[in-house]
């Protein structure tokens, strides 16, 4: 460490661990605060993927039930143990709804069928506001420690009046620490919600696309009603 | 959510370790251990010679060439070197364990060092402790033409500070004594002692020499 607790003396012997701990106090709550982010925005990350690698099993296996032979009673019924497939959820609701007799009128099918999916992939999209919060902040947070940190180390400079590089490298060298970890939280973030939101766009489409099946699944059980009432 | 929390908190602590423990942001220096560099000043050569002068046999070998060089020498301008070498080879001698380390030649004079480690192969930090007392040297009119020389002792810290700044040879001029002191205390601070370097200090013997 410096001569005289100034930090743009001091002796770095090299590793990255004592570019850490030498930082000044401002940059040790920007860099803790950094790894929180990461931290929360790979919990995120991975919450995300098992849920999609979950809903994904589920509504294979569900849409192979739902291609089979069956009611729609059964098809509700069945759709309650997938708690995890888009597709199993929407049928299970509407269809608990229909049989419930809580939906009648079905003139406005469509209506509520796109308030469902709505509900649904916001529900999937939840939390992704927090990595994308991550990606834009983080390189900005890391940036401010590292402006702080090179100022303060002209400041010592002007001070000691000497430019050594010895004197200044150090210094700076520890100020660019906070920028290292800013990215380093930023950039999985970014490829995460990128990623993530491809999946949601996706499996919105595909979801739609299911929507019409169950809509006219659900149409021909009201024919059928109405044909033999 | 838990497990992935977890999960997160897992791979954050194993990527943080990895750059402690594994990642060097500079890379280790290595330097052979025989390092032979030749500079050359407009009217003297400077010579850097490393070698294990501590070794008995070694310091017979220093104390026996007065006039023939060392092989590793470049042949420039013999007739400022054997005065030159004899102070260097001397003072090494004197020291036991220490070892020559670079002859030079400034407009003022010549200056050369001895330094107190048994090993130190960091002659870019020498060369570079040389040029800054060398510029920093202004010999005083009074001794001019007679060929004065003294021994300047002083200790390097860690940080480049310097302390114990004493004339260990006297010239016999005080005014040339006195230069010498003042060109080592006006060149504080050093650049910080190479981090590879583990003791303390290092302490140097700095001879100066009046040219005429």
């Amino acid at each position: 460490m410096g001569f005289d607790g100034s930090p743009i003396f001091m002796q770095t012997s090299g590793s990255f661990a004592e570019l850490v701990f030498n930082t000044g106090a401002l940059a040790m709550v920007i860099l803790i605060v950094l790894v929180l982010l990461s931290v929360v925005s790979w919990t995120i990350m991975f919450e995300k993927v098992r849920l999609f690698a979950r809903a994904g099993r589920q509504s294979a296996a569900f849409l192979n039930l739902f291609r089979g032979e069956r009611s729609l009673k059964q098809i509700t019924v069945v759709a309650g143990t997938f708690p995890d497939s888009l597709e199993a959820r929407l049928t299970h609701s509407l269809g608990k709804e229909i049989a419930d007799g809580e939906l009648r009128d079905l003139s406005n099918l469509d209506a509520v069928m796109e308030s469902r999916i709505g509900t649904l992939l916001s529900e999937w999209e939840s939390y992704l506001i927090f990595l994308s919060t991550t990606a834009t902040v983080s390189p900005f947070l890391g940036l401010l420690g590292t402006v702080w940190g090179i100022m303060s180390s002209f400041m010592s400079m002007g001070e000691k009046g000497s430019a050594d590089l010895y004197v200044i490298g150090p210094g700076i060298a520890d100020a660019l620490i906070t920028t290292i970890f800013g990215l380093g939280a930023a950039i999985p973030a970014v490829i995460g919600y990128n990623a993530i939101l491809r999946v949601v766009r996706r499996r919105s489409d595909e979801l739609s696309s299911f929507s019409v099946r169950l809509k006219t699944r659900i149409l021909e059980r009201r024919y059928s009603e109405l044909e033999k009432s | 959510m838990r497990q992935s929390f977890i999960i997160s908190v897992i791979a954050h602590v194993l990527v943080l370790a990895a750059l402690f423990f594994v990642a060097k942001t500079v890379p280790e220096m290595r330097l052979p251990q025989n390092i032979y560099s030749v500079k050359i000043f407009q009217p003297a050569v400077l010579k850097t010679e490393q070698g294990k002068s501590g070794t008995p046999e070694a310091k017979a070998k220093a104390a026996e060439p007065a006039v023939p060089k060392p092989k590793n020498e470049k042949k420039k301008e013999p007739e400022k070197k054997p005065e030159v070498v004899k102070e260097n080879k001397a003072d090494a001698a004197k020291e036991g364990k220490g070892m020559d380390v670079s002859v030079s030649g400034d407009p003022s004079g010549l200056t050369s060092m001895a330094i107190d480690a048994p090993r130190f192969p960091f002659s870019y930090y020498l060369s570079a402790v040389e040029r800054k007392v060398s510029q920093n040297w202004f010999s005083s009119e009074s001794g001019r033409g007679e060929g004065y020389s003294c021994v300047v002792y002083f200790r390097l810290a860690r940080d480049g500070s310097v302390g114990d700044v004493s004339v260990e040879k006297s010239s016999g001029n005080q005014f040339f004594d006195r230069s010498a002191q003042r060109a080592v205390r006006s060149s504080a601070p050093f650049p910080p002692l190479p981090r590879a370097f583990e003791d303390p200090w290092l302490g140097i013997h700095f001879t100066f020499i009046q040219k005429d």
